[in-house]
């Protein structure tokens, strides 16, 4: 089982090797002479005149809090659709759709919240 | 070879933990953070924990990290993040009371281990099988917390008007 997730460990080592190499070799191999010219943020471009780090809207921790909750929804709903077929075959019932029906439908009140109070607009 | 990879997975888990609380830029401390849940997710698949191993990826290095961010940016902290000498005392003690709650059940659990060979594969399938059976009630409380998740966001962010 744990030899299936070898190719998983290759494309993690490549992808960390491919940068690590690249990045080594430029300092490596690159000519380094700074000034004061070079070392600007924005070399030959427009002059920075404040920090990079300003203040945030809090609409981007809305949109953020609200993707979340929408993305542990959809968490929930991944082992539910790959037991759903052999569910209804084996007990026959449709008990799993409408479990999943109460869940979506709990979810949707705070959907309907949040667009009621705007917090989905971005004026 | 499995001991191996745990080691190396334990000893990335905490040495980026330790970069986590010894960062002075926070920015860095969010980033060290993403290289810890990796780590973790690592230990869930030499746990057999496929599917959480999935979401620990997808869910906390991806979407919860990003939210981390976020509220770095929002407080926009600069040389305001040197904690107090008493404040941090305090929260060492805390810190170190976690520990040793942690410490009891970890000493629990060996009195009575499962071998692995026993133990049921944590994939997507399994997972759905107990989740939708055995567990329904707290999968169902689980959106009723998704859903006060929503509305708390909502109403500490949005202006009264």
């Amino acid at each position: 089982m744990l030899i299936d997730y070898l190719p998983l460990l290759i494309v993690f080592l490549a992808a960390v090797g491919f940068s690590v190499f690249n990045w080594g070799l430029s300092h490596l191999v690159g000519p380094s002479n700074p000034d004061s010219k070079k070392l600007e943020v924005y070399e030959s471009g427009v002059t920075p005149d404040s920090d990079a780090r300003l203040k945030f809207s809090i609409k981007f921790y809305i949109i953020s809090m609200i993707f979340i909750i929408f993305d542990i929804e959809i968490v929930f709903m991944y082992p539910w659709a790959t037991v759903f077929k052999d569910f209804l075959i084996k007990t026959g019932s449709h008990f799993i759709f409408f479990e999943m029906a109460t869940f979506v439908l709990i979810l949707l009140v705070g959907y309907y919240y949040a667009w009621k109070k705007g917090a989905l607009e971005w004026e | 070879m499995e001991l191996a990879i745990f080691i190396v997975l334990a000893v990335l888990a905490i040495s980026s933990a330790v970069v986590v609380i010894t960062q002075k830029s926070p920015v860095y401390s969010v980033l060290a953070l993403v290289s810890t849940f990796f780590a973790l997710a690592g230990i869930y698949v030499l746990l057999n924990a496929y599917f959480l191993a999935m979401i620990q990826i997808a869910v906390y290095a991806g979407a919860i990290m990003v939210l981390f961010l976020f509220v770095v940016m929002l407080l926009n902290l600069k040389e305001q993040y040197y904690v107090e000498n008493p404040k941090k005392i305090i929260g060492g003690v805390l810190g170190l009371a976690f520990v040793f709650a942690l410490l009891f059940p970890i000493f629990e659990i060996e009195k009575n281990l499962v071998p692995e060979s026993q133990m049921p594969v944590g994939d997507a399938y399994n997972i759905g099988i107990r989740l939708f059976t055995d567990y329904v009630f707290p999968f169902e409380i689980a959106s009723i917390i998704l859903l006060i998740a929503t509305v708390g966001a909502i109403v500490f962010t949005k202006k009264h008007s």
